[in-house]
């Protein structure tokens, strides 16, 4: 639903947008992120394994405290202190970013991938113009770019963005928080970076605003072949937008799919108790499904699978060993899904 | 500020933290305390320990006192660690003196007999001092720099001298003279010197500084206590109320706390007279404003809180609200802003006897102690140096309290 | 004579003058509203500032002269001086004398010693403590805000536990305790500085403006001071205009670019250059200048030691708040680098808060001048004070707390709209 009234250079995008074929942008391979506490290291991101493909919108979905945004700050880096990034490869575009010393990291960031933040409001130097935060942007990661020519770009870029140019003269409370918010995509696309996370970028929009957003996001997608990482807890979100989604809970990867096959036919007890509990306007009267316990502690998670607590289907397997994230193949009457189904449940696996 | 908003990013940790606090015995808490705080717990209890040595002390300044405080313990400048000469009187053989007073009770022919030999001025004024407390009919000093020992004691034989006052160091010289005998000492006998040297008028600086701590410590003190007994009702009041009292009572205060403590304390002092109670007074009267300020923005705060509201829906009245709701809520911040203002308030009080508000000479206090010792400077560096770390001291002791307890209450800055 | 301390104080109140009305014409409503509000609030500051040192003088249990004058005084004479200054009249007859008086710029007579009008005594030693005062202010600002900010960057590391130990440290030492060390170590001991005052007696220098570096540095008449003044505080910014008038005459094309880029800058490369002429033709008197900076250098440090504590505090407090700030890890993620970061983006949005911050220090700040001027026997407000009270000169007390209540009610609403004025909250 997403290309269909696109132009034809996105159709070409989308076989690869599916994960069809083609190698991915990025692969991430075994990640784990670390925060030390008092009480012993929390594994927040747990031998996390994940390929992001050129041109598609993720969506990355789960529970708050799941490890959704610590992922999003890991693919950048980000973690700061008392986290930490114990283990794992960030291979983008063929190089390790785990290797890269802070300088050469600190000219991926903004340039290569860039961030959208989830509050407009704070994520802008109160004391610093419009334009110098573009410029700033800009001249940071190529100085021989003349300030004003920076400037030039700006302009374009804003005009772009549905702004006017007379808006980059201005402080960034004098805009309203939807404008800000366009601001914070200007930043994130200054450099035409390959990969744009954006952590929970629409949570504090309204919703009128919010769809204005999201129809400019997925524009900007098409006409730059972006690559857009959605983290939200918000399903709606990724159902309109997301090619595909991955499930988080505690850590790990639960469950990835294209979006539709994802949301009709979800294979992972987690996965199904998640769409469940999601408010639905046309299921009047209905009550809501609630999953039973709560996300675990990461300090001292359960063995085996993490989510077999919780879990309404679990056997006596999953208390004791973890499965692997395997491909499903659909079950029979479904159809084939447009990328690999991948599963992170002993419920489609063989074991003993 | 409060101790409950220190809510941590994990939760269950701390809940469970808090469970074995709980659980744990005093010094487990206090271990517990201390891996948790860090380095500020450690200089909180350091400092804790430095302000509770320091008010011993002035409870109880004669157990560390080796002297009084307005007690002439020894010569005029001496320099720490030195000490100072002992005197011997020296006589005939056949002389009917035994002690030094005796030299003017057996006067035959007082011309004669009153001359006693000097070798220098310490010894001129034990003489000066007999002289005074026998109504100046005491031996007369005869002062003569251009002789030896030798020739001094000649001048007993010679009969120029009844007496001569003979330093310690050249008793040696005696055994020429067969004819001479040592009496004895003359004036007090030293057998050590002063920690910390003696002041112009001979007093042990060290005492001083012992027996200047009450004094020091009561300005700092009191006039904090006094300013939080004025300034935190008013602020209640006035941030609870509201309205143009308010107003009214925030501009006089903000004028007041923009206005240098110091000198309006001048201002206060000059008219006042001199005394460790007007000190007192001066310096409260200019900390009412830290009080008021900090207590009704923290009232203004807490108003608007939901317990409180609460509380109000519930029919809590204004007084009872105003005690049991507010006021304990208030009370954390203003025992962190109370140590730093005790630091405060004994350096404005030192700077105002250091300025000349000061107190007379018999009160030991360190700022004026140090005031005086200025005067010598030249010469006496000791009368300036030590007063100074005393103060130096005792304020870094209320100021690291006031500094490490405000990060430990401080969540904001704790966040990481 | 051009260049005297009336001309400098007419000067600068003139300047800041057109700077107020230049916001209030050119500022947005809001920062019109807080600019005239915040200098009318200054009348009744410096009312209640009056009034309460008026009324602790005279109506706190004490006398003013009986307690001030030494036993023994001859009674007619006490009668006479307490007539002499309306003692005897009702308090609020005394009250309203007083404060038309102050209106008048009439702070009394001094009582002893030398009988002159308290405020003729202020004028001569007011350009002593501004010679004092400002550079310490500059130097304290630099340490403070820079070790501040570094402990910042450092939290919790070991540099910012030694920091923040040391600022501790140095606010529990009393100032002029401090004083007296350096003078003992610097000057007493190793002879490099001098003890005490201004100037040595001996150098011959001409005392147009009484603020000694100007003097020395300007030596005939201070024409050229007078020019250089016009040209930094009036040339550069009505320049200004001058540079956007060229550029927007510029054709807008890409080899322009460096065209425009010297049309912008070109007026301070002018205006630097007739300033550098014109020092050319200045004779500065160079013994006169070492011999001065030399005796500011002791009090000077002193001063500025005494508040540095403070600031280093206050920034750091501040910073590490200002570091968690959503936007400063937005600038992380754009790769900006950690240097740029720290002490641009972070330390411009401290820099705010701290300027209010230094408008309530400015009270510390004249707090310590007194102190130090009585250590280093500097001439100035400080020492004339503790010389009112050494003497029991009654109204030279008076006088010189409420000239310092003018003063800092003056400085503190310059630094408020100051602060309103680099705020762009407040400005737009």
């Amino acid at each position: 639903m997403t290309a269909e009234h696109s132009e034809p250079t996105s159709v070409a995008h989308r076989s690869t947008r599916l994960g069809a074929q083609g190698e991915p942008l990025m692969r991430i391979r075994d990640l784990h992120v670390e925060y030390a506490t008092r009480r012993g290291p929390l594994s927040a991101v747990d031998n996390l394994s994940l390929d992001i493909y050129r041109g598609e919108i993720l969506g990355l979905v789960g529970e708050s405290g799941c490890g959704k945004s610590t992922l999003g700050k890991a693919l950048m880096r980000m973690i700061q202190p008392p986290g930490q990034i114990t283990r794992g490869q960030l291979i983008f575009d063929g190089v390790d970013l785990m290797t890269l010393p802070e300088t050469e990291m600190r000219k991926v960031r903004g340039a290569r991938i860039s961030m959208i933040f989830q509050d407009p409001m704070t994520s802008l130097n109160p004391v610093q113009r419009i334009d110098e935060h573009i410029i700033e942007a800009i001249r940071v990661h190529q100085p021989e770019i003349s300030r004003r020519e920076a400037r030039r770009r700006a302009v374009e870029l804003i005009e772009r963005l549905g702004i006017g140019a007379k808006r980059l003269e201005d402080y960034p409370h004098q805009l309203s928080g939807g404008m800000r918010q366009r601001v914070m995509i200007g930043l994130a696309l200054a450099l035409k970076a390959d990969i744009i996370i954006a952590d929970e970028a629409t949570t504090s929009l309204d919703v009128i605003v919010e769809a204005k957003f999201l129809d400019l996001l997925r524009e900007l997608r098409d006409e730059l072949n972006l690559t857009i990482i959605l983290i939200t807890h918000n399903i709606g979100i990724v159902a309109e937008l997301a090619d595909r989604v991955v499930v988080m809970y505690a850590g790990r990867v639960a469950e990835v799919a294209d979006v539709d096959t994802l949301f009709h036919y979800p294979k992972h007890p987690y996965t199904q108790g998640l769409l469940k509990s999601v408010p639905n306007i046309d299921l009047d009267g209905d009550e809501l499904y609630r999953m039973p316990g709560s996300p675990p502690n990461l300090i001292d998670p359960p063995g085996g699978c993490r989510f077999h607590p919780r879990c309404p289907q679990a056997k006596p397997i999953c208390a004791q060993r973890e499965p692997a994230l395997a491909a499903v193949s659909p079950a029979e009457g479904e159809p084939t899904p447009h990328s690999e189904h991948l599963v992170h449940c002993w419920l489609y696996q063989e074991h003993e | 500020m409060t101790q409950q908003s220190d809510v941590q990013p994990d939760p269950p940790a701390q809940s469970q933290w808090q469970t074995d606090l709980q659980n744990a015995g005093l010094w487990r808490k206090f271990l517990q305390m201390s891996r948790w705080h860090g380095v500020n717990w450690w200089l909180m209890v350091i400092s804790a320990i430095g302000v509770l040595v320091f008010v011993i002390i002035a409870l109880f300044p004669s157990w560390f006192a080796p002297y009084g405080h307005n007690e002439e313990a020894g010569p005029s400048r001496m320099a720490p660690g030195q000490k100072p000469d002992n005197y011997l009187l020296i006589v005939r053989q056949d002389s009917p003196y035994t002690d030094f007073p005796s030299l003017d009770e057996g006067v035959e022919s007082p011309s004669q007999a009153a001359k006693v030999g000097v070798r220098n001025e310490v010894a001129s004024r034990i003489i000066s001092e007999q002289r005074k407390k026998y109504d100046m009919l005491g031996p007369r000093p005869v002062r003569v720099f251009d002789r030896t020992v030798e020739q001094f004691l000649q001048g007993i034989l010679d009969g120029d001298y009844a007496a001569v006052l003979l330093n310690e160091k050249y008793q040696e010289a005696l055994a020429d003279f067969p004819e001479l005998k040592s009496v004895g000492y003359v004036g007090r006998v030293y057998k050590h010197g002063f920690l910390l040297g003696t002041n112009v008028l001979g007093f042990d600086v060290f005492s001083r500084l012992i027996y200047g701590t009450r004094n020091t410590l009561l300005i700092g003190m009191s006039s904090a206590i006094f300013a939080a007994l004025f300034g935190i009702p008013i602020g209640l009041l006035s941030g609870f109320w509201g309205g143009w009292p308010d107003r009214l009572l925030t501009l006089t205060m903000d004028s007041l706390y923009s206005f240098p403590g110091l000198i309006l304390a001048i201002a206060i002092a000059a008219v006042l007279e001199p005394g460790i109670g007007n000190i007192i007074l001066a310096i409260a009267v200019i900390y009412i404003p830290t009080y008021f300020r900090i207590v009704r923005g923290q009232t203004l705060a807490i108003k608007q809180e939901l317990y409180v509201e609460a509380a109000r829906a519930l029919g809590a009245g204004r007084v009872a609200t105003l005690a049991l709701y507010i006021f304990p809520n208030v009370l954390a911040s203003v025992v962190v802003i109370f140590s730093v203002n005790v630091a405060d308030a004994i350096l404005t009080g030192a700077g105002l006897s250091f300025i000349g508000l000061g107190l007379p000479v018999t009160t030991p206090e360190w700022g004026a102690d140090l005031a005086k010792g200025q005067e010598s400077i030249q010469s006496a560096w000791w009368l300036v140096t030590f007063p100074g770390i005393a103060i130096a001291l005792l304020t870094l002791a209320f100021s690291l309290l006031g500094e490490s307890v405000s990060e430990i209450l401080n969540p904001r800055l704790n966040r990481q | 004579m051009i260049l005297t301390f009336q001309s400098l104080c007419i000067g600068s109140f003139g300047l800041i003058g057109l700077f107020l009305l230049y916001a209030i014409a050119k500022g947005s409503p809001s920062l019109r509203s807080f600019i005239i509000t915040r200098v009318l609030l200054t009348v009744p500051m410096v009312w209640i500032l009056v009034t309460v040192v008026f009324l602790f003088m005279r109506v706190l249990p004490g006398d003013p002269i009986k307690s001030r004058m030494k036993p023994g005084t001859d009674p007619t004479k006490i009668a006479r001086i307490r007539e002499q200054l309306g003692l005897d009249d009702p308090i609020y007859v005394q009250y309203v004398n007083y404060l038309t008086g102050m209106v008048r710029g009439d702070l009394g007579v001094s009582i002893v010693g030398e009988e002159r009008p308290v405020a003729e005594q202020i004028a001569e030693r007011l350009p002593a403590t501004i010679e004092l005062v400002i550079p310490s202010a500059l130097l304290m600002l630099i340490f403070g805000i820079s070790s501040g900010a570094y402990a910042a960057n450092k939290h919790k590391k070991p540099p910012d536990v030694v920091i923040r130990l040391g600022a501790v440290f140095i606010y529990s030492i009393p100032i002029f305790w401090m004083g007296l060390m350096l003078q003992l170590v610097f000057s007493r001991r190793l002879g490099w500085l001098p003890v005490a005052g201004r100037i040595s007696p001996d150098i011959p220098l001409d005392r147009h403006t009484n603020i000694l570096l100007i003097d020395s540095v300007f030596t005939d008449q201070g024409v050229q001071a007078v020019l250089v003044f016009l040209l930094v505080f009036v040339g550069l910014p009505l320049s200004r205009i001058w540079g956007g008038v060229v550029r927007r005459y510029l054709p807008d094309h890409p080899s322009s670019e460096w065209l425009e880029v010297w049309a912008g800058r070109i007026h301070m490369v002018v205006i630097l250059a007739l300033v550098f002429l014109i020092s050319l033709t200045l004779r500065p008197n160079w013994t006169a200048l070492e011999n001065v900076l030399k005796h500011l250098v002791l009090p000077m440090v002193t001063l500025s030691l005494a508040l540095v504590g403070v600031f280093v505090r206050l920034t750091r407090a501040n910073m590490i708040e200002t570091l968690q700030e959503d936007y400063i890890i937005a600038a992380r993620a754009r790769g900006v680098p950690e240097r740029t970061v720290v002490y641009v983006h972070a330390l411009r949005n401290t820099f705010i808060p701290i300027l209010t911050l230094i408008g309530l220090q400015v009270a510390i700040l004249f707090a310590g001048a007194v102190l130090t001027e009585t250590t280093f026997s500097w001439p100035g407000m400080g020492l004339m004070l503790r010389d009112g009270i050494a003497l029991r000169d009654y109204p030279r007390v008076q006088g010189g707390v409420a000239a310092f209540a003018v003063l800092i009610a003056i400085t503190t609403m310059l630094m408020d709209i100051l602060y309103a004025f680099i705020d762009p909250r407040i400005r737009y």
